[in-house]
């Protein structure tokens, strides 16, 4: 009776730590770092409106 | 009476003479190109006029030509003069049933150097200095970011707007949980609008798609708030299950039970 007891407490205790461990596990982040320059943060210039004196004659 | 064809005096004149025939090249006579066009600042612009000096007069140093070439107009459009930094930080993993949080932030970048310099063996290179008009005194500058992701709910899910400020960091926040186990896949957009402050005028500028990759999970096919609060229940039950006394306890307790009976 003791020895299921015991057995039954030690699989129970070992299934309910996974869970709480599962659940209250830090979550892994991902961060991601990238530089803007200043020639990023200008005012939209549209490159094609801009003829290029080559082409025309 | 000076007998001599060539004295020094007219070697002296003649070189003279073709030093400033190069030099006349040199300045852009007889210069073809149009004159409203402003060459592009790069390296090859200036190699045909060098070639031709140097087939004239090689005694004539040839690198002068580089700086005697026209110079060009820059017409640098304004901009802001800060160096940022871009910084997102999400999870790619979440437990079904809970919530995480998305962080975009537009940081200046203290590091960060506008001037181009470069480092060759201890000696400095500094770049040109190219005077640019500062965006923020002539525009209202305004960040906005947006996250599109379809399927987890995701708080706002509309575009959010911040101002940018010079020397200021602005930062987006977004609440994620998702409602079924699976893998997302969305894109966090980040973009700058410039409000002449003037006339009103608008224009809108992309500055960033991020994509982003999460994942929801589950364990056993258990949520997260299921599987903490089975998991609690489970070790006050296995606690007293595996009490050393717990025999003792029981049987006194239903000895009390029998009794009142």
């Amino acid at each position: 009776m003791k020895t299921l007891r015991l057995s039954l407490a030690i699989i129970l205790l070992a299934i309910s730590l996974i869970l709480l461990i599962w659940g209250f596990l830090p979550v892994k982040r991902e961060t991601r770092v990238q530089p803007v320059l200043p020639s990023e943060m200008t005012l939209p210039t549209p490159q094609s409106f801009i003829l290029d004196p080559g082409s025309v004659s | 009476m000076n007998n001599k064809p060539f004295s020094t005096r007219h070697l002296y004149l003649f070189i003279a003479g073709i030093a400033l025939f190069a030099l006349s090249l040199a300045c852009g006579y007889g210069y073809s190109g149009s004159a409203g066009y402003a060459p592009q600042p790069t390296m090859s612009a200036p190699s045909a006029p060098q070639q031709t000096q140097v087939a004239v007069v090689p005694v004539v140093m040839p690198t002068s030509t580089q700086f005697a070439l026209p110079v060009p107009v820059n017409t640098v459009s304004p901009a802001i003069l800060e160096s940022r930094r871009l910084t997102f930080e999400y999870p790619p993993e979440i437990r079904l049933g809970d919530t995480d949080v998305v962080r975009l932030t537009l940081e200046v970048d203290d590091l960060g150097n506008i001037t181009p310099t470069a480092q060759i063996e201890g000696n400095l290179v500094t770049g040109n200095i190219i005077e640019i008009p500062n965006l923020y005194d002539t525009h209202n500058v305004i960040a906005e970011a947006r996250f599109d992701m379809a399927g987890p709910l995701i708080k706002p899910s509309e575009l959010i707007s911040e101002p940018l400020l010079p020397g200021q960091s602005v930062t987006f926040y977004w609440s994620i949980r998702p409602q079924e186990a699976g893998s997302y896949r969305g894109t966090v957009w980040l973009s700058l609008r410039f409000v002449n402050k003037l006339n009103g005028e608008e224009s809108q500028k992309a500055l960033s798609a991020q994509q982003v990759e999460i994942e929801a999970t589950t364990f056993l096919g258990l949520k997260a708030d299921t599987a903490r609060a089975a998991g609690g229940v489970g070790s006050i039950v296995a606690g007293i299950l595996g009490f050393p006394f717990a025999d003792d306890i029981l049987k006194f307790l239903w000895g009390r039970v029998k009794r009142s009976r």
